[in-house]
Parts: C-alpha cells; structure tokens; sequence
C-alpha cells in the first residue's frame, strides 16, 4: 500500500477514535488534539517514508492502528501518537490527591505534550515514548532511532510469536464499548443504553456476538445466554461503529 | 529557557447531575492538569466582576486550557466539553466527555489564593476614602436598613416575653380565659416568624450592600488579604476576607488570620469600621 493511502486509512480512522473512551483496552493509535491533527500526519508521513525505504511493512487497522513490522523479524509494532503529560508517575500524584486538593508542578510543559510510542504485540510488552519536540523535525534521525529501538528489542526475542494475528480481529471488548458508545450517543432512552447499563453490572462476559437485529450475550461458561433485539437507529449505529458488522448481516440474511 | 511556569494538577470525581445516566467507569478521568497563566487570571477575575455586578453566585465560563488525563490510556483525551465554576473565592472544572450532554465528572473546588505562585498583595484599608459621595450614599442606605433592623429586632424581642407569659398562663389556669389565649398564641406567633423573615432579608441586604462598598470603595472582594490599624490603636490586624457584616454602626470583616509567617492562620480575625466616625 502506497503512503498516501496509509494516511487516508488513518484519517478515515479519525471517526471511531471516541469508542476508544468507553473501551476497556483501548486501541492504540492517534489520538491528538484536531488542530494537531494535520501536522500529525504529515510526521507520520516522513516516519512512513523512512520506514519503507528501510523495507518496513505497515499496515493501518480498522479503528486506526498503526502496526510496523521489521523485514527481517515476523514481529509486529503498535505506533500510537497521542498528548501525554512528561509525568513519571500517575500513581503517585492520584496518591497524593487523596488527601490534599492541589498539586503545583514546575517541571512539565503543558504545551509540549506530543509524543510518538512504540510496543511490541506481545503480551507484557511496556511502551516507549518519544517526544516529538526533542527531534526538531529530523525525521531521518526520528525513524531512525525507532528503528534502532525496534531491531534491539526483536533481539531478545528467541522465539517467535506463535499467535495467530490479523490487522483487523475484532474483540468482545470491541463489541462492549460500541454498545457503551452506543448508549451515550443514542441517549438514556435507547435499547442500548439500556444494555450497556446492564452490562456494566456484568463481571464476565465470555461471549458477545452481534448479528442482524440481535445481540447475543454468553456471561459464562454455563450455557447462559441471553438475546436482545434492536431496530433501524441501532442497526444505522452498528453498521458506522463496528468492524465486521456490514459482513455478519449479509450472512445472517443468507441464513433467512 | 521558557518562564517557570505554574501547572496545577487536580483529582477528578465523579458527579452525579443525573440519576438516568450511569457513566461507564472508562470515561471518568484520572487528573485533570491546567496552567495558571496570565490569561485564566484575566478571566477569573472578569467573572468575579459579574458576580458583584450581578449578585451571582456563580459564573460558568467553558474553557479549553485544562487537560484531562486517563490513567487507563497514559494520555490526555481530547473528546472532552470543559466548564470552569468561578464564585467568590473558588474555582473548579466540569467536564462531559462526548456524547454526554451533562457535566458528569468535576474537580474539587479550589481557592484561587492557593493558586497564585507569588505572595499574595495585602491591600491597607483607607478610612478617608469613605469620605467620598458613593461611599456615604451607600453608607447612609447601611444605615438606614440598619435602623429598620433594630426597630424589628425590638419588636421581635418584644413579643416573646408576651408570648411566654400567656403561655405559662393557659398553662396555670384551668378554666378558659376570657381571651381566646390558643388563637392569640398563634397569631403572635405567626406574627414574630414574619418579623423574623424580614429581619433575614434585611441582613441579606444589609450584607450585599457592605460587599459592594468594600468593593466599590476599597476595591476588596472576598479572599483578599487585608490589613487595618485602628486609628486609636497600635495593633495591626491581617486577616483574608472571608465574609463581612453590619451590627449597628459597625462594619465587621470576618476571616482567617494572616501570620507574622505570611501565612493563613487557623483563628479568626475581625476588622471592625465604625460608620460613626465619617459623619
């Protein structure tokens, strides 16, 4: 895929980035402010361009993820470009809140918060973060030290990874936070808002299949599933917000 | 080398404005970090202008300078409508994470004094300046409301000892009165809660009028240091601002004490400024 496809693939992305909010794993990705948004991609243009001619191969997923894979190695890279305070650590600031109202601190730039992050798929992986300020728009030296970080980390990786992995797989907490989504764009009157408030309650669920005009939910590994039907608006909803959803309708109405 | 600046970085909870909604836990942020700039100062002191002006309570102003952060993501999220509460002394943040409509999760409140990185200026009292035409005028209106104050609270006080007699009266005699006592009772009664409703308003008004003459007089608003010397006394009394007064003839700032340290104290101050003295 050329470059200036990958670009219109994240830009066409842009729209499912608020599912993100109501996500319990959210999918990496770009999330940055609009007024940011077009310098972002011309960054990601000079990254893609150096990571090509160094034989990379990229693919963007349906919700906006962006995944790298070196030539020489079958492992895959999330790349997420996103605000983020230069905070050590959350943890200790949210203590600190506990028991006093305020929190003064000099040594973090509100403005200059933009920062590109990799990570192996794999599980346990940590993010690196880079912040984009410190490179002076030398993208040749910005690729290339993410492709130094990339190489070293694929080093001590003996084995290779045996999941099965696909850009576009669509995951049960994909389909929970549409239906979260779902509930707060259609309003507290909503079938889905109601669903979505039932489900909250719900501490496990094993399988959630979303076909038709019908949502299946399996909360556990006894056979306890319960249906919930929707109409038009949902469907409308279903067919913008979920991947896959288009295609499982086609196959429920060559069942019928 | 950029200006030191001055980040705040604040805990968010949830707020309940509607008992429909149940918010998903994923969409409550974490912190929500702001700068205190030159710009947000001009604004909050805009809006504590409209509060006096138009005797609010609070100003609601939507703002796009504060950051909200996810510890779920380790980022800032940007789908977020913010609304900044200004009153008399505090401010706070409201945010709704679209699509939500309602604010649904909100900072505490802080004081704008805790906010400022320098020592905060202590503005002198100046009695002559209560010499000028709109001083009096309003002091005359204080005085006035004052007078019809007292006139109240004389005839409050003076129908309780009746109402206590007659009491203690149908109490002692078994027969009935010539008087119905039960309906006189209640009638005074009726009567000593409406003098006591009008005695409330009148202190309402009463204080509104004081905060408008420190303000428009002094140009004092609440949460301003202050410091006053008595004319025939040597101590010198610091205190912040917290609420004001009037008792007769006399203004009183009540507040916090401001220690030799610079600091706020734990016990109460009290500037007193008799109206006396101007006429």
């Amino acid at each position: 895929m050329n470059i200036q496809k990958l670009l219109s693939s994240v830009r066409q992305a842009k729209k499912f980035r608020p599912l993100n909010d109501f996500h319990r794993s959210p999918r990496s990705g770009i999330d940055v402010i609009d007024k940011e948004f077009n310098d972002v991609l011309f960054l990601l243009k000079e990254l893609f361009k150096q990571f090509k001619a160094s034989g990379c191969k990229i693919d963007i997923s349906f919700y906006g993820e962006v995944f790298v894979s070196l030539p020489e190695s079958v492992h895959r890279f999330e790349l997420a470009i996103s605000n983020r305070p230069t905070i050590k650590n959350a943890e200790v600031l949210l203590k600190k809140l506990e028991s006093i109202q305020i929190v003064k601190l000099d040594n973090i730039d509100i403005d200059d918060t933009l920062v590109v992050s990799i990570k192996t798929i794999r599980s346990r992986a940590k993010w690196k973060h880079y912040s984009v300020s410190e490179f002076k728009s030398d993208y040749c030296e910005f690729a290339d030290t993410i492709l130094k970080e990339l190489r070293q980390r694929v080093r001590y990786y003996n084995n290779p990874d045996s999941n099965e992995w696909t850009v576009n797989d669509s995951s049960t907490e994909d389909k929970l936070a549409a239906i979260h989504f779902g509930g707060a764009l259609l309003g507290p009157a909503s079938m889905l808002s109601y669903l979505s408030k039932h489900l909250r309650k719900v501490i496990y669920v094993k399988d959630l299949s979303i076909t038709g005009n019908q949502i299946t939910v399996n909360k556990s590994y006894f056979t306890e599933e319960t249906n919930h039907y929707f109409g038009k608006k949902e469907e409308a909803f279903f067919d913008k917000y979920l991947l896959g959803y288009a295609a499982m309708r086609i196959e429920h109405d060559n069942h019928n | 080398m950029k200006n030191k600046n001055n980040i705040i970085c604040l805990g968010v909870n949830e707020l309940f404005q509607d008992k429909q909604l149940h918010y998903p836990a994923t969409t409550l942020p974490s912190l929500c970090f702001f700068e205190f700039t030159q710009t947000l100062q001009h604004i909050i002191d805009n809006a504590i202008k409209l509060l006096f002006e138009q005797r609010l309570h609070e100003v609601t102003i939507q703002t796009s300078n504060v950051n909200w952060y996810f510890n779920l993501t380790d980022r800032y999220h940007h789908n977020i409508r913010s609304l900044m509460h200004v009153d008399a002394m505090t401010i706070s943040f409201s945010g709704s994470l679209r699509p939500y409509k309602q604010s649904h999760f909100s900072t505490a409140k802080i004081s704008i004094n805790q906010l400022k990185f320098n020592q905060i200026p202590i503005s002198s009292i100046n009695l002559e300046q209560l010499t000028i035409p709109l001083a009096k005028g309003l002091i005359n209106k204080i005085q006035q409301l004052s007078r019809q104050y007292s006139e109240q609270e004389d005839l409050y006080y003076g129908i309780e000892p009746i109402v206590n007699e007659l009491r203690a009266l149908d109490e002692k005699v078994a027969f009935a009165l010539h008087i119905d006592s039960e309906s006189q009772l209640s009638l005074l009664n009726i009567k000593g809660n409406q003098i006591y409703a009008k005695m409330e308003t009148l202190e309402i008004e009463m204080n509104y009028l004081s905060e408008q003459l420190l303000y428009q007089v002094f140009g004092l608003t609440k949460g301003d240091w202050l410091s006053y010397k008595p004319q025939n006394d040597a101590t010198l009394t610091q205190l912040q601002f917290e609420h004001c007064r009037v008792y007769d003839n006399t203004l009183n700032i009540i507040g916090p004490g401001i220690t030799k340290a610079g600091i706020l104290g734990k016990r109460e101050q009290y500037i007193n400024i008799e109206f006396g003295v101007v006429e």
